[in-house]
């Protein structure tokens, strides 16, 4: 379980993170959307002690982040948005050096690193070195690694950022298994389709403050779920609507060109927003 | 133990590239050898204090420049690539270890690169330097000089934000120490006031720890005292940096 209260961060001027109030429950798959500089990734950073917090705490399966940060650290796996692998060691001495960072004994290490090997399907490629690893495979070792120790909170920050969709899809997959076996997980996306298919919940964070948090189902009916896009000249209008035959009657009375379909997750972004969530 | 994975790291990486590290090892040593022991050198016996032959006094200054380039430059360039470049210095600050295991592991890394380096160029200095003898107090002032700049390299390897940070750290502070020092030219016939301000190098009092230890001076409390008090400074300011992370 993670539980924020008024966390906060201060970069000079620029309030990167202000206030944040958020409980994500124990076995939870919880996603934080919202377009760059919103404030997940330094979220994330707080929550796992790379950046020290302006303000505020936050609590991870009980422990406070600032004052029992070795059983934080003990308690989270983090897969960051940028490769931190060491490019230079296999995948076999990349999940070998985490498991001696986290004091695990010679055994169970290496049990440890067959069993994620496989999980990953890098068993086949465990002696070659991680730098000579596609994008997908290097994002396949990271996730193994930060379950190297037996983590209980996972944090996943744009975990197929860049990634071709089957290799998404693969990870997506991953995702869901480590959630099936009672893993916390927080995640932060760009990709709508990625928070609709895996999250229970979402939070939605614009300058550093989360503006919606609900399941993706209750944002898309709150906004209305049925959109009607109408294309002139170029520019796209959006109305949202609750029912489909109001959507009709509006579309009907309208010259321009026009495109009626579901409200998805984006829709709702943009409505809160005014802006799409990779601006 | 904390420390022990940053150490295993870096022993992966000598294991390799072992031939390549150890030919480079053996190359500095052997330019500065034929460059200023038995090229330049020869002319340099004049200028020789106490009238010791150039190549006695540029043993233990090669091993101090070995000491100081390895220790100080392995630990800057990986300290630089993993922080900056690769972000795998994450892992470590993720990992359940305190500021000072984290500090320990990356000084001991640069002193084990440092010891290494230290160990070739005697190898090379028993072959062209005939009648070298080592004595115990030149083994401990090794070790002191290997932790030492270990825990320097680590200074100036998070100090670092840029290339230009490293060509500056390469320019005013590797360059100079490297010719400056006593290492290939006695202090005493450096102009007058740069006599005193070598001694602000902390390349300086070990090359002249390993120099009196290599004769019958033997053990210099006072260049001792003053290794090992830049060692702690090293110390404190890498510590502190390492613990200010994420502020």
């Amino acid at each position: 379980m993670i539980e924020i209260k008024q966390l906060a961060k201060q970069y000079g001027n620029i309030q990167a993170v202000a206030g944040l109030d958020l409980i994500i429950d124990a076995g939870e798959i919880f996603g934080l959307l919202g377009p760059n500089g919103a404030g997940k990734t330094t979220t994330i950073r707080m929550l796992t002690m790379l950046t020290r917090p302006s303000g505020g705490s936050a609590f991870i399966n009980g422990c406070e982040i600032t004052r029992d940060l070795g059983r934080v650290k003990k308690e989270i796996g983090v897969v960051p948005q940028h490769i931190n692998l060491d490019l230079e060691l296999t995948a076999r001495e990349n999940l070998e050096l985490h498991g001696r960072l986290h004091k695990m004994p010679g055994a169970e290490r290496r049990r440890r690193i067959q069993e994620l090997l496989d999980y990953v399907e890098l068993a086949d490629r465990a002696h070659d070195l991680a730098g000579k690893f596609s994008g997908g495979m290097k994002r396949r070792l990271m996730i193994a690694r930060a379950l190297m120790h037996r983590p209980g909170v996972l944090f996943l920050d744009e975990p197929t950022a860049g990634l071709d969709p089957q290799t998404r899809r693969k990870i997506w997959d991953l995702i869901r298994r480590m959630n099936g076996e009672g893993m916390t997980v927080l995640l932060t996306t760009h990709y709508i389709e990625e928070a609709d298919a895996l999250c229970r919940r979402v939070g939605i964070m614009d300058r550093g403050r989360l503006i919606a948090l609900d399941t993706p189902a209750e944002l898309k009916k709150k906004v209305g779920e049925i959109v009607v896009e109408a294309h002139k000249q170029g520019e796209t209008e959006y109305r949202f609507f609750t029912g489909r035959e109001q959507a009709l009657e509006y579309a009907g009375n309208l010259t321009k060109n026009v495109t009626i379909r579901e409200a998805d997750l984006e829709d709702v972004f943009v409505e809160l927003t005014g802006r799409k969530v990779g601006d | 133990m904390s420390w022990y994975p940053i150490v295993w790291e870096e022993l992966i990486y000598l294991r390799n590239k072992f031939w390549l590290h150890l030919v480079m090892y053996t190359l500095s040593p052997l330019i500065f050898l034929f460059a200023f022991g038995f090229g330049v050198g020869q002319r340099l016996q004049l200028m020789m204090p106490g009238g010791i032959s150039y190549l006695d006094f540029l043993a233990p200054g090669m091993v101090a420049l070995a000491l100081f380039n390895n220790g100080v430059n392995s630990v800057i360039i990986r300290m630089f690539y993993t922080r900056l470049f690769y972000n795998s210095f994450e892992a470590y600050q993720l990992a359940p270890m305190n500021s000072f295991f984290l500090w320990l592991g990356y000084t001991l890394s640069g002193t084990l690169r440092s010891l290494l380096a230290a160990a070739v160029v005697l190898g090379v200095m028993f072959l062209a330097v005939p009648g070298l003898v080592l004595t115990r107090a030149f083994g401990l002032a090794v070790v002191m000089a290997a932790f030492c700049f270990g825990s320097l390299g680590v200074c100036v390897g998070l100090w670092l934000r840029s290339f230009d940070d490293h060509a500056l750290a390469n320019e005013f502070i590797l360059v100079p120490m490297t010719f400056l020092s006593g290492t290939l030219i006695p202090v005493e016939r450096l102009p007058g006031f740069l006599q005193q301000c070598v001694w602000l190098f902390p390349l300086t009092p070990v090359t002249e720890l390993l120099r009196s230890t290599m004769t019958e001076r033997g053990w210099d409390v006072t260049l001792a005292a003053l290794t090992a008090g830049w060692f702690v400074l090293f110390f404190f300011i890498g510590w502190l940096t390492i613990k200010r992370l994420g502020n």
